[in-house]
């Protein structure tokens, strides 16, 4: 069923756009290279809230259910947690999940997750890198209120052959990359499996869950100056049940595809086109088929969205670069698509399709003059849904002052809209997300100030702050999810108020990596006259992750590595009322807003990874345990005879993954 | 085996899968709740009217008892003129002998001295038009079709449940009284009894209570079970058509409720459903167990007021 649906977006892949300041060629880096002349810092606060990761320390990571998830990572940053422990999601300075826009290779995902939300779609064999904008977001990006991280695929090797096998603990995963033509080009090709799946099918299981996931990458220089590249991801998560005659179905999926064309112009022009598809697809499908009687029914629920971007990297002189473009998108939501066959008699209805459209223009001038550097900047986006029309200019900059040896202060102000929202519905009680549209001609806005420093002590410690505020008006609070997709209503405006302090340790050397970073965040929510926290307010949260080279020498390393988190709970909907029903049960008294905290959250990690080269090759094993201490961080707490108990989705979780790299 | 390293890795993938979600007992921390008055008051042709007015109280503890409102004012509008005006009674349970119209709006106000006015509106819908017939039987499963199924304006969905009738058997005994090991089946008193589970594949059935459950699909010819109801929204009865479904029981007579539902009843039965299926033994382990606030229209304090319409069927085993 996939395949033509990647054919589809192969096809729609029309050539043309560019994104940010036209990222010159990017070439591959060797990432499973065991020889590491000088550490590079794990995490760099470029600008103002904007956090780059360095991939290479994914590796020392402690595996989540086996596997390297960059979002997990990417929870540990000051100012970003899951929402749910365990779950997928980004939640960044208190922003929703659906207010931090993810692009992947610069196509935007709609679902992130794989396993319902325990594990990221972003494999940790191709990730190149990860970059995670919490405050300023340059102009060039738009469409959210809160975030925007960029998950980039890294480029096959130019130069030799090589493959990888990684056997996790629930998963198979194989990547291969190399040169198409020599120097000119070369491939990516990944899979991931989840492999129970295929167990419990071996010993004749009726009750199924799996998962896979395809990356592809082929990038090629059409010319010395023209870099062409073509990214394709495929991945779909599957439960089943079946009996002789009769079968149930759900799932999801995402596919995507994107042609991506980097030029250089002269040396002082260089631009980037990009022309993308995504897809997400949920599913359900119910059979019962024997000799006289054939019943089937299927409900889906899709999102597409296809789109241009097409940026310039103009330097006019020294100290003054121009950016500027365009973006278009097209976007279309079928809430529910519900057909029914009986006998060969086929009935069906669908909900409203819904279509956004959005074009934008953004011009930003890169500053720089002597110690100071400066972006001044706008967007201006037009938002269409149904007839409805709203546009936006939002005017972002930023100024920094460089002083001393990496040493810099920095202010800056963001303005964001937001056209559409997510929202879930359970189906057999597992969440199924939505996205939809503005209504009432209502965008969601935003605007964001911070100011932050960083300096460095030595040669070793970098210390790191950001304080920002943010508001937020417009926002959609869905309190009946039916009535809102009917477009009956269900929800009301709200607004949201944000405060908090972030401040980051990092201490560097050849074998010691350490990070800890403290945030203060005060996040709340206002609607029909009352305030309340926002679902995910975490007023304080201490991280700290360290990795050690315990033995490092040509060849062979070995790598202890620890996370520990500890935050303040999260705020939650119970009180200890209860009343009786119509039959003179009681019904609990989950209120509609939060009106208690969670226990505070406790987690360490520990993981151990030995990497070893090969005379044809890299092997390494990784040893990891989630949750150390076993401590219970609830996800839920729910009445139970006349207490309360707290479901642990992460009690303790031990996992080994095995990876063994051909070529050099 | 003899690569340790493959023991290893057998155990620690054995000892990942082993380790998903738990439960732990959790100590709220909070005792104070406040009191609010509950009022559950539904309203339908073919009912007396009852309003039962209790106090809210805590949850925890090990026997929850809601102490019933013993002084209060009942007032029932039909379209804005008084139908029923009278005092609660003191035990918290007032049953009054007047019975709704379909297609009318009524509005209740409850008033407790030093609490204040509690209010609430709903319509009462039409009647729910309904052809309905039996199937076969396949093994223990019961299988029915809905040919039509009209539900007029007003009606926000229309509830399907059932209940099996049976008649006990009569033991024959002597005239000392000891059984003569003869069993008269259907000749007994007549008993009745829940129906629990529904089956069908239609995509159309409201898939709040849908779950997997592929035993015996083959007979029941569905993979999906409906815990005790179907639900068809409005929008969704017309293109359901025909709607087959199964359910076991051991009966040769089912007793089909069809209600159309107001939308305040169809709010808060559904809701009050989602609510038990997140709470109690129905989240235990279930780390994406959803928290469902149960509907609500009462001002100024909680429970329900709600009109419905019910069309009821008997439908022999042929």
């Amino acid at each position: 069923m996939k395949l033509p649906a990647l054919l589809l977006t192969l096809a729609l892949a029309l050539p043309a756009h560019a994104q940010q300041p036209a990222d010159p060629v990017a070439r591959t880096q060797d990432i499973d290279s065991v020889v590491v002349t000088a550490r590079k810092p794990l995490l760099v606060y470029k600008q103002t809230g904007n956090v780059a990761v360095d991939v290479e320390h994914l590796k020392f990571a402690p595996l989540f259910l086996g596997e390297k998830d960059i979002f997990k990572f990417l929870q540990l940053l000051p100012g970003i947690t899951s929402g749910k422990d365990g779950m997928s999601g980004l939640v960044v300075r208190g922003g929703s999940n659906d207010q931090t826009q993810i692009l992947y290779d610069d196509v935007p995902i709609y679902n992130q997750t794989h396993a319902f939300g325990l594990l990221s779609i972003f494999s940790g064999e191709t990730v190149q890198s990860a970059e995670v904008f919490k405050g300023y977001i340059p102009p060039a990006y738009g469409s959210r209120l809160s975030a925007l991280t960029q998950i980039r695929t890294r480029d096959g090797d130019r130069e030799e052959h090589r493959q990888s096998l990684t056997v996790g603990t629930l998963s198979l995963a194989g990547t291969a990359d190399g040169p198409l033509v020599r120097g000119k080009g070369s491939y990516l090709v990944s899979a991931r499996y989840f492999f129970p799946e295929a167990l419990l099918a071996a010993i004749g299981n009726d009750i199924r869950f799996g998962f896979y996931d395809l990356t592809g990458k082929l990038t090629y220089d059409v010319h010395r100056d023209h870099t062409l590249s073509l990214g394709l991801y495929s991945g779909d998560d599957h439960v089943s049940n079946s009996d002789t005659d009769a079968f149930n179905r759900l799932g999801y999926g995402n596919s995507t595809a994107s042609l991506r064309l980097a030029s250089r112009w002269s040396d002082r022009l260089r631009s980037t086109a990009v022309v993308y598809y995504t897809y997400l697809q949920n599913r359900l499908v119910a059979d019962y088929r024997d000799k006289e009687e054939h019943s089937h029914g299927k409900t889906t629920f899709t999102t597409h969205e296809a789109g241009a971007r097409l940026t310039f990297d103009h330097r006019l002189c020294d100290g003054w670069t121009l950016d500027y473009g365009a973006n278009v998108s097209w976007q279309n939501f079928l809430p529910m698509r519900t057909v029914a066959k009986v006998n060969g008699v086929q009935t069906r209805r669908s909900y409203p399709s819904q279509e956004l459209l959005t074009g934008a223009l953004h011009l930003n001038n890169r500053l720089q003059w002597g110690a100071w550097r400066a972006d001044i900047g706008m967007r201006g986006a037009l938002y269409d849904a149904g007839g409805r029309t709203a546009w936006a200019v939002e005017p972002r900059g930023q100024i920094a002052y460089d002083f001393g040896r990496d040493n810099s202060v920095w202010l800056s102000g963001t303005m964001n809209s937001q056209p559409l929202v997510q929202f879930n519905r359970y189906y057999y009680s597992m969440p199924i997300d939505f996205w939809t549209p503005f209504r009432d001609g209502k965008l969601q806005h935003a605007w964001q100030v911070s100011l932050g420093g960083r300096g460095r002590i030595g040669k070793n410690l970098t210390l790191s702050a950001e304080a920002y505020v943010k508001r937020m008006r417009n926002l959609p609070m869905i309190y009946d999810s039916d009535d809102f997709l009917l477009g009956h209503g269900g929800f009301v405006y709200g607004t949201g108020r944000v405060a908090g302090v972030e401040t980051m340790v990092q201490w560097q050397t050849e074998r010691l990596s350490l990070t800890a970073s403290y945030a203060y965040t005060h996040s709340e929510r206002r609607s029909e006259g009352v305030s309340y926290p926002f679902e995910y307010d975490i007023p304080h949260n201490l991280t700290a992750f360290a990795s050690y080279h315990v033995l490092d020498r040509p060849g062979r390393r070995h790598t202890l590595s620890l996370n520990v988190v500890w935050h303040t709970g999260i705020p939650f909907r119970l009180t200890d009322e209860a009343y009786p029903d119509i039959a003179g049960a009681p019904i609990a008294g989950i209120t509609t807003y939060p009106t208690m905290r969670m226990r505070d959250y406790f987690r360490a990690d520990i993981s151990y990874n030995m990497e070893r080269r090969k005379r044809n090759g890299v092997r390494n094993w990784q040893f990891s345990i989630i949750n150390t201490t076993w401590h219970d961080n609830p996800v839920n707490i729910y009445p139970y005879r006349g207490r309360y108990k707290a479901t642990v989705l992460v009690p303790i979780m031990p996992s080994v993954s095995y990876t063994r790299t051909f070529g050099k | 085996m003899k690569n340790p390293k493959t023991s290893i890795l057998l155990l620690t993938m054995a000892a990942g899968m082993l380790a998903t979600s738990c439960d732990a007992d959790y100590d709220f921390g909070k005792a104070d709740a406040t009191s609010h008055v509950v009022v559950n008051a539904l309203l339908s042709p073919q009912e007396d009217f009852e309003v039962e007015l209790r106090w809210s109280a805590r949850y925890a503890g090990d026997d929850t008892r809601f102490a019933p409102v013993d002084e209060a004012e009942i007032l029932l509008l039909e379209e804005g003129a008084e139908v029923v005006r009278c005092a609660a009674s003191a035990d918290g349970r007032t049953v009054t002998p007047f019975r709704a119209t379909a297609g009318k709006r009524y509005r209740l106000e409850v008033t407790v001295p030093g609490y204040g006015t509690l209010a609430a509106e709903t319509e009462v819908p039409a009647q729910p038009a309904v052809q309905m017939a039996f199937r076969y039987n396949k093994n223990a499963y019961k299988h029915y079709e809905i040919k039509a199924l009209e539900c007029a304006e007003g009606t926000q969905a229309v509830w399907l449940d059932a209940i099996g009738i049976y008649r006990r058997p009569v033991y024959v005994y002597d005239e000392f009284g000891h059984w003569t090991g003869e069993i008269i089946e259907d000749e007994g008193e007549e008993s009745e009894e829940r129906i629990y589970g529904f089956y069908t594949t239609s995509p159309f059935v409201d898939q709040v209570n849908g779950a997997n459950d592929a035993y015996e699909a083959s007979d029941k010819e569905a993979t999906v079970e409906f815990e005790q109801f179907l639900r068809l929204p409005r929008e969704d009865c017309a293109p359901a058509l025909p709607l087959r479904f199964s359910l076991w029981n051991s009966c040769r007579r089912t007793r089909f409720r069809i209600v159309a539902a107001s939308a305040a009843y169809d709010r808060y039965m559904r809701s009050l459903y989602k609510q038990r299926i997140n709470t109690e033994e129905s989240a235990d382990k279930n780390p994406f167990a959803e928290q469902v606030t149960v509907y609500t229209n009462i001002g100024n304090g909680l429970g329900i007021f709600a009109g419905y319409n019910t069309l009821t069927l008997e439908i022999a085993d042929l």
